[in-house]
């Protein structure tokens, strides 16, 4: 009589299948497929793409012969040189201005304030491209708002050109990315008390040096980080110069654009897209080296 | 003010200097649209004394403490330090130190870079600040931190840090709010020492501001205590203390039982300054607060906890009373009982009882309470 033996056993209590088994951490292939979609989403998209656009490049076999080719035209240079300078101006703008905004929204008091800042930001980023565009040129274009209430004032006499030039490509492209670069300095704003400042000013300090001395190196690699999105960002943009800068200020889009719509000249198209590609990975890899690891230990300590 | 001449002269550390005014503030008020947060304070602090601004939240305390220090304008009035109007003046530039109740050290700086801050906006040569910074580290015990930065020290040392920060450029004025709120109790009553120690050791003027009495009770010469954006009553503690003037500061001060007299039979003859009420079941004869009028009709009565005592419960002196709860704190009992008022007003004393090894009674036990009157002020009712 072994059976007796035996602890008895709840007919309701199966014996234990390790198949079913709960476990805390699931196993490597749940990870995996989980991650496929995105996986896939990344490899078709953009690795392949990329290879495509390498191969197209340098199909002819003459290693970097279309590079150089690339690069003795003046007319690619300027582009390149245009959409470089121009984006570098629009990260300046968006940071300076955006953290004035995100100090501003971080400290005050006042709730008004506080709703007409924030409308000043969700409102244009809710907006879509064109509408935005759009209006900037019933703004800027020779009989709009701003030249038609100079000329009324009386300062000038006949309509200043504000429209298709590097002016209006900035301001578009500063207007569309301001709230880019106001969401991530807030962010990083937040974990600066602004009683910081007014200890430094109690010390002694006058106000503007109390924001340099404390806010400034304690949110430099969050301006670093801030500066680097607006830049890459801007690097790529194709609308706002189209239609606001107009043929005289192409930026490396229309560059391509131009390639591969109106000349069918795909390898053209691939080296000014590698350049481009290149450039932004130099200004990533330029922030990361700039912010350092320290740097970044001690914001996310403060 | 209600400043008893014979009591308000602060105890001088610096008795030998003729007396100087540290900080003056004339009808200072401070209006957020419709609140009235500071509503036309007046006070006058000699230089070298520790004076404490008490009062429970919403009192307006830090409202007046942001306001000395030019964090934030004043609606109405004016503030002088020394000698100086320094209502229109930027923070900077009033000749303050700051201690904040979350320290605000600056994260990314050194201990020595922090103490050196107030020195290197004053343009100090960085040899002299260092050393400077080095001395007054010293003197608040934290020699040899100085390369640390301030996430790497404790609370304690985080606190000193920003005491000799506040302290390195030896300002007029040392502005404390809630120094030592973020410490726990037994670090709070050494550095409350250390405070003490510190400002015997400096020739400055110190305006702190605490919600905490025993804070008050250790470090001030004097305190004004607040209430409702006004100054309820300013003294020396120990006069706060065993002679308070209002029923409010009686209870939020001393922690003294407020109750009210059942008559109130005017001026004991031949004793200025007392008054004879009937209260708890007795006449008494008790001190009468400079806010009472000598011929009130109505009064209350401060009574601390330890001039009320049980008496016979079978006999009939004293009131009657039932034990509600007893707490056992060591050095002392504190027992509340459920007086019967002729009214049927519910009315709660505590009585504090020596501790030991004595045991508290059960509650449901019937007393007799009695009032020893020596110890207590009739107040303005």
């Amino acid at each position: 009589m072994t059976a007796s033996v035996t602890m008895p056993v709840p007919a309701s209590r199966a014996p234990r299948d390790l198949s079913q088994s709960w476990s805390a951490e699931r196993g490597p292939l749940i990870g995996l497929a989980l991650a496929a979609p995105l996986i896939v989403l990344v490899v078709v998209m953009l690795l392949y793409p990329l290879g495509k656009l390498i191969s197209i490049a340098f199909d002819d076999g003459d290693g970097f012969g279309s590079i150089t080719a690339f690069f003795s035209s003046a007319a690619h240079i300027r582009t390149m040189r245009l959409t470089f300078v121009d984006s570098a101006i629009v990260t300046l703008v968006c940071v300076t201005v955006g953290s004035v905004v995100a100090w501003a929204l971080h400290t005050t008091a006042s709730r008004l304030t506080k709703a007409v800042l924030w409308a000043s930001i969700i409102l244009p980023f809710l907006m879509g491209s064109v509408i935005k565009l759009y209006a900037l040129v019933v703004l800027l274009e020779r009989h709009g708002v701003i030249n038609r209430a100079l000329m009324g004032i009386g300062i000038t006499d006949s309509p200043t050109r504000l429209l298709y030039n590097q002016f209006a490509v900035v301001l578009g492209l500063t207007y569309h990315m301001l709230p880019f670069a106001v969401l991530p300095l807030l962010a990083g704003f937040q974990t600066i008390s602004p009683d910081l400042v007014k200890a430094a000013e109690s010390l002694g300090a006058s106000r503007a040096y109390a924001l340099f001395s404390t806010v400034l190196p304690l949110s430099l690699p969050s301006m670093l980080a801030t500066g680097t999105i607006v830049y890459i960002i801007c690097l790529g943009f194709y609308l706002t110069p189209e239609v606001l800068g107009g043929p005289t200020t192409p930026f490396s889009s229309s560059l391509i654009a131009q390639d591969v719509f109106q000349f069918y000249d795909l390898k053209s198209a691939s080296v000014s897209a590698l350049v481009l590609l290149v450039g932004s990975l130099v200004v990533v890899l330029l922030a990361y080296a700039l912010v350092g690891r320290e740097r970044l230990a001690r914001a996310v300590a403060a | 003010m209600t400043d008893d001449p014979e009591t308000s002269q602060p105890l001088q550390p610096h008795a030998q200097t003729p007396r100087k005014l540290g900080l003056k503030l004339d009808r200072v008020c401070k209006r957020f649209g419709e609140v009235v947060a500071v509503n036309g304070i007046s006070l006058d602090i000699d230089h070298g004394s520790f004076v404490t601004i008490l009062g429970p939240s919403g009192s307006g305390k830090t409202t007046l403490l942001r306001m000395v220090a030019g964090f934030m304008g004043v609606s109405d009035g004016s503030i002088w330090i020394g000698d100086r109007d320094v209502s229109a003046v930027p923070p900077g530039k009033r000749d303050i130190g700051m201690v904040f109740q979350n320290y605000a050290l600056f994260p990314h700086m050194s201990v020595i870079d922090n103490v050196g801050y107030g020195l290197k906006v004053r343009k100090w040569p960085a040899a002299e600040r260092v050393k400077r910074a080095r001395e007054v580290l010293a003197l608040v015990g934290l020699a040899g931190f100085d390369d640390r930065l301030p996430r790497q020290l404790s609370g304690g040392q985080q606190q000193r840090v920003a005491l000799a920060r506040a302290i390195a450029f030896e300002p007029k004025m040392l502005l404390m709010d809630e120094p030592l709120g973020a410490l726990d109790r037994e670090l709070r009553v050494r550095m409350a020492g250390e405070l003490r120690r510190l400002h015997e050791e400096l020739d400055n003027t110190v305006l702190y501001v605490t919600h905490d009495r025993e804070e008050a009770l250790t470090l001030s010469d004097r305190i004004a205590i607040m209430r409702d954006g006004k100054v309820e009553s300013i003294g020396a503690p120990q006069d706060l203390y065993a002679r308070p003037d209002t029923a409010f500061v009686a209870s939020f001060f001393g922690g003294h039982n407020c109750a009210p007299c059942e008559a109130v039979l005017g001026p004991a003859p031949g004793t200025a300054g007392t008054v004879r009420v009937v209260a708890l079941g007795q006449t008494i004869e008790v001190a009468r607060s400079a806010r009472l009028s000598a011929d009130a009709k109505q009064a209350g009565l401060a009574i601390p906890g330890d001039a009320l005592e049980f008496a016979d419960a079978a006999g009939n002196t004293g009131a009657p009373a039932i034990v509600h709860s007893a707490v056992y704190m060591g050095n002392q009992i504190q027992v509340f009982c459920d007086v019967e008022t002729k009214d049927g007003a519910p009315m709660q004393l505590r009585i504090d009882l020596p501790g030991g090894r004595a045991v508290p009674p059960s509650p449901g036990t019937r007393v007799r309470v009695v009032v020893r009157p020596q110890l207590v002020t009739a107040v303005p009712a």
